[in-house]
């Protein structure tokens, strides 16, 4: 049976939205950057990639138009190369990989490049929404069109997860982030990228652009205190109660990743190493009002079609949308803390939707293997009521 | 001002409320394209005469299809959108519906104080259907707008100029001001002034710092606040549709979207019931026999000075209050100090209650409250105008009262029962005016509940039936006439359906699952959680007033009496209550009762049988509809309609479904006088068909239809 194999990972560092250093960098731009540098540390031939995926939450506008086709060209590929949008919102970079892996797998593909981009900056506020309310659904299902925010306020209203809970377990993702980078654990993922930012003097509001080159994610804070996270008021528009605050919440970011996945054999003709082998994927559904919860769905789905437990695994990655619904999933599939974002996550690090599951891929394989663990697992939850979970088995 | 003049005005003159009526319309319309003819005319102000800008459209003219020919509101508001010339809006006076929507057609809109302006369509099941829903949102954001709209209440003049509907308040005579301003414009138009203003050349926001993002998830919100489509929700639905359209569509497909979803609801269910409801109201107070020549308003003025009312209980200080906070002082006898005492606690407790919620300012409360003057003595009733009784149900202490009466009120008072059970003429007859003596039926509680029967006795005079219909227009309520039978018309037709109730409970169908399904149907609460609120000593006492006490199949009512479950006010009865859930009127179902029916159910050896929810609902409609098709019959009740206005306001029929009687025409009579002919072969002679009903089932007639008497005739 073929297997796919990933054989190298590439990614920019995470800017934060709005106010860092891609905040108008267009999508191909950043995904263009990662797909080349996959395909040159892999040491391939761009000529020889069947097929480009990516994964987008918001695919449109910067990252628009095809974003899979537009980077596998902007990466310098010949235009032999096709490429492909996948959306799952949140879950796309994972879903891409998956899908990359499916095409060697099923369809004979040799080489596939698969990962996932975020503009923020750059689509979100100008999102395309007229027509999107749909008569049936605005009426029966209007949680559909409610604001992953106020998602969370009811996840930590209704299961009833206190304030406390989210700010330390914030607090602890910051420390592990700042750590992790200190120790250089993200390095061997992150391309550094050149880029214009955009500027404005809080000030004056006079805008000018200035070049820089941002060499590590830049949305970490390690001077977080216990005491600044519990001081902050309710994200929640129109909720003074809520328990969510930006900082038990992921940034908004912009950012891309990518991986080469090729067939085994492949990969051994050429004599290249493996980092893991995809072995299977798993979606499950729930109440789009409460959307975070539902890794508790999708795991253990994904565990039971392989056979396996929640103590098989070495490495957790499991996306951190909100405090809130990560402690929540982590306790209830009980989950070893020290196994679990073990370098922190989303709200640490920045949350651009369709690069993250691309991110967390490549972290969990990476620092899997420097543990020594032989599965990894990586879930995220999906607006709209959708959890998503991957299986590797780390090479 | 005229032919030639710079500024020409077009006066809206269709009395009373100049209603754009088609006929209306089509003048309205010529007017205007004289205007537009006239090269002369750089601006055009509309006014309106009769003391109102107007009340909108006809709704007689949605009672069918329209002529192809028709003029409508939206062909005059065509018109006004096209042109070039400056157009503005002097209102003096309410601006409701098409009226408004008229005035948002216009570049400017001014308007006097005393001006309130609204959009009510959704009152008729509609949404404004002239191009309001575009407009409106475009105007004022669409949250406001939809806000105004889904009340379908109208706003101040000067609450209209905060929303931004108003450009300000224009100072009176309004017409001068507003010309004057239009040949300003028209003259030197300035960026803040230009010519034109067209709503239409605008985008909708949602509202002050609301990005334009949010939309989907506003929507979302609305529909989610809104109660089901299929639950008095239908209209409001299509209405956070047609605003959604105002943001998201250009106008020109904005208002085809608008027309569509007007015409929908134009031919929907629930707008044909409300609009029902609508004229039904209008005729409650034509009396055919009443002034003489057929049918007049019975509402001739009949001014009440002061009021009396005999007996503190909570009826007699819930009347008191009624009279009170409409202006008029009322004089309240009691000898019991205790019952005095407590009735003093519940008048000052209810106006400091609206003091806090904001309706009411201290001074006013107070100046209310000051109204009630509570006595033991009778003479103090002297000078009264109309004097309410209501003491204890008990025919012997009540004739005592009214023989006291008779000498102490002046020849010229109506003299008024609040009885629901007993019978006027014997009440009359205690006195030496039986032609002033009548039943004024309130319900609990008399100060909010706006149902008011009107009862007739046999020597009631058309005078003093004219003036009860006057004393319930003072008092704001719906006044309904009912003759003299027992229960009169409300509570004669809810015996049967609590009959049902309790004969499907017998038979094992659970009272949570009943109630259940009548919410389903629409009603705020389902048939026991009523009897809890109303109490079941009452029922009970009810029963035993007909003679129909021990007749039921089984005693269950008695056994609950008996058990101390009262009903809400005991925190028991067919169901249990808890001060903790909903602040203890939250009916929760209780195993005890279901176990109390089946022991009684057990002992007189009734099976169980499982009813599914269609019959449940059947039963209880139909009975309804039958008892009330009797009361039509003996001449209880005049017409359908005003049986379905006691239904709506008394007893919390959905008026979507347009009260009992509608509903039958709309199920049709013929379908609904089959099940009633099945439900006698099956359960027995209580459900003996009426003839009336049985004439209109095989003429395939509607009750509504006026031939509901003919029916009778040679049936």
């Amino acid at each position: 049976m073929r297997e796919a194999v990933i054989v190298s990972v590439a990614r920019t560092p995470i800017g934060r939205a709005f106010r860092g250093a891609f905040n108008q960098t267009p999508g191909a731009t950043m995904a263009g950057h990662v797909v080349k540098a996959a395909i040159g540390r892999a040491g391939l031939d761009p000529g020889e990639v069947d097929d480009v995926v990516m994964g987008c939450g918001l695919p449109e506008g910067a990252t628009g138009n095809n974003i899979g086709r537009t980077a596998a060209l902007r990466a310098g590929c010949p235009v032999s190369v096709a490429g492909q949008t996948v959306s799952r919102f949140c879950a796309s970079g994972l879903d891409a990989i998956a899908s990359g892996a499916r095409r060697i797998v099923a369809d004979g593909a040799n080489v596939v490049v698969a990962g996932g981009v975020e503009s923020i900056s750059m689509v979100q506020n100008d999102l395309h929404v007229r027509f999107l309310g749909e008569e049936w659904l605005l009426r029966h299902q209007p949680d559909l069109y409610t604001p992953m925010l106020y998602t969370a306020d009811f996840v930590a209203k209704k299961y009833d997860v206190a304030r406390e809970r989210q700010d330390e377990y914030a607090l602890q993702s910051q420390q592990r982030t700042s750590a992790a980078q200190v120790a250089g654990r993200f390095d061997a993922e992150i391309v550094p990228m050149p880029s214009w930012k955009r500027l404005e003097d809080p000030v004056s509001g006079a805008v000018s652009e200035s070049q820089v080159q941002l060499g590590r994610d830049e949305g970490n804070r390690p001077d977080t205190t216990l005491e600044g996270l519990s001081k902050l008021k309710s994200a929640v528009p129109g909720v003074a109660d809520a328990s969510v605050t930006a900082g038990n919440s992921s940034q908004l970011s912009d950012g891309a990743g990518a991986v080469a996945i090729v067939e085994a054999s492949f990969a051994a003709t050429r004599n290249l190493q493996p980092l893991g082998v995809y072995r299977g994927y798993a979606v499950a559904g729930c109440e789009p009002g409460e959307m975070g919860i539902a890794p508790v769905l999708a795991v253990p789905k994904l565990l039971r079609q392989h056979g396996l437990t929640v103590a098989d695994i070495g490495i957790w990655e499991l996306n951190e949308a909100f405090a809130v619904q990560t402690v929540y999933c982590r306790d209830m599939l009980e989950i070893p803390n020290d196994r679990f974002n073990v370098d922190g996550g989303a709200i640490s690090i920045g949350h651009p939707y369709g690069m993250s599951g691309a991110r967390m891929t490549m972290h969990a394989l990476l620092e899997g293997k420097r543990r020594g663990e032989q599965y990894a697992v990586v879930t995220m939850c999906v607006a709209g009521g959708i959890g998503a979970a991957a299986l590797f088995e780390i090479a | 001002m005229a032919e030639g003049d710079a500024v020409r005005v077009i006066t809206l003159d269709n009395p009373p409320v100049n209603a754009l009526s088609f006929a209306y319309c089509k003048e309205l319309l010529a007017a205007i394209e004289a205007a537009e003819s006239d090269s002369a005319t750089r601006a055009v102000v509309i006014a309106g005469a009769n003391g109102i800008f107007s009340a909108g459209a006809d709704v007689n003219d949605f009672a069918q299809e329209p002529p192809a020919d028709a003029i409508t509101v939206r062909d005059v508001i065509g018109a006004v959108e096209r042109s070039e010339k400056t157009y503005v809006a002097a209102i003096d006076g309410n601006c409701l519906g098409g009226g408004l929507e008229l005035a948002l057609a216009c570049d400017y809109r001014g308007a006097s104080g005393r001006s309130r302006l609204g959009l009510p369509e959704i009152r008729l099941g509609l949404i404004p259907g002239a191009g309001g829903t575009q407009r409106l949102p475009r105007l004022i954001g669409a949250r406001a707008a939809l806000e105004l709209m889904l009340k379908g209440s109208s706003v101040s003049a000067e609450r209209a100029v905060e929303l931004g509907i108003l450009d300000e308040i224009t100072p009176a005579p309004v017409l001068e001001a507003a010309v004057e301003f239009a040949r300003r414009v028209a003259d030197s138009p300035t960026a803040e002034t230009p010519r034109k203003r067209r709503l239409s050349a605008r985008e909708a926001e949602i509202g002050p710092g609301v990005p334009k993002i949010a939309l989907p998830y506003v929507a979302a919100q609305a529909h989610k606040m809104l109660p089901p489509e299929e639950r008095g929700g239908l209209a409001a639905h299509r209405l956070v549709d047609a605003v959604e359209a105002a943001m998201e569509l250009p106008f020109a497909l904005g208002v085809a979207r608008e027309a569509r979803l007007f015409e929908e609801l134009a031919r929907s269910k629930p707008s044909l019931a409300l609009r029902h409801v609508f004229f039904a109201e209008r005729e409650l107070a034509k009396i055919p026999d009443i002034a003489g020549t057929g049918r007049s308003d019975a509402t001739a003025r009949h001014d009440i000075v002061s009021a009396g009312v005999v007996g503190a209980g909570t009826m007699g200080s819930g009347i008191a209050i009624a009279f009170a906070q409409c202006g008029i002082p009322v004089t309240v006898v009691d000898s019991n100090d205790d019952a005095v005492d407590k009735a003093r606690q519940t008048v000052m407790g209810m106006f400091m209650y609206q003091v806090q919620k904001g309706k009411l300012t201290q001074e006013e409360a107070w100046r209310r409250a000051q109204a009630i003057v509570f006595t033991d003595d009778w003479r103090e009733l002297a000078a009264a105008d109309v004097i309410v009784e209501a003491v204890f149900e008990d025919l012997d202490v009540k004739r005592d009262v009214y023989a006291k009466l008779d000498g102490i009120a002046k020849p010229s008072a109506i003299l008024a029962t609040n009885t629901s059970t007993l019978d006027i003429d014997r009440i009359a007859e205690a006195t030496k005016r039986p032609q002033r003596v009548l039943g004024l039926h309130f319900f609990v509680p008399a100060n909010i509940m706006p149902l008011l029967e009107i009862v007739r006795g046999a020597q009631t005079s058309p005078e003093a039936i004219a003036f009860a219909f006057g004393a319930g227009k003072t008092l704001r309520k719906k006044a309904v006439l009912s003759g003299n039978a027992f229960g009169f018309i409300g509570n004669r037709m809810i015996l049967d359906y609590l009959r049902e109730a309790m004969a499907l409970a017998e038979d094992g169908n659970s009272a949570a699952r009943i109630d259940g399904v009548m919410r389903d149907f629409g009603f705020p609460m389902g048939p026991f959680a009523m009897s809890d609120l109303s109490g079941l000593d009452v029922g009970l006492h009810i029963a035993r007033a007909r003679g129909d006490e021990g007749k039921g199949r089984t005693d269950v009512l008695r056994r609950l009496v008996d058990m101390g479950r009262l009903g809400q006010k005991s925190m028991a009865g067919f169901f249990r209550y808890d001060k903790a859930v909903g602040k203890g009127r939250e009916a929760i179902a209780d195993p005890v009762v279901d176990e109390i029916f089946a022991d009684a159910a057990r002992s007189a050896g009734i099976p169980a049988r499982h009813a599914d929810d269609a019959e449940i609902r059947e039963r209880l409609l139909y009975a309804l509809i039958n008892r009330g098709a009797y009361l039509l019959e003996d001449g209880v009740a005049l017409r359908p309609g005003d049986m379905d206005i006691v239904y709506i306001y008394g007893y919390g029929f959905p008026p979507h479904h347009g009260g009992p009687m509608w509903y039958a025409d709309e199920v049709g009579v013929d379908k609904v006088y089959g099940r009633i002919r099945e439900f006698e072969a099956q359960f027995g002679p209580q459900w003996k068909p009426s003839a009336l009903l049985r004439g209109v089932a095989e003429d395939g007639g509607t009750l509504g239809a006026a031939d509901a008497r003919k029916a009778l005739s040679h049936a």
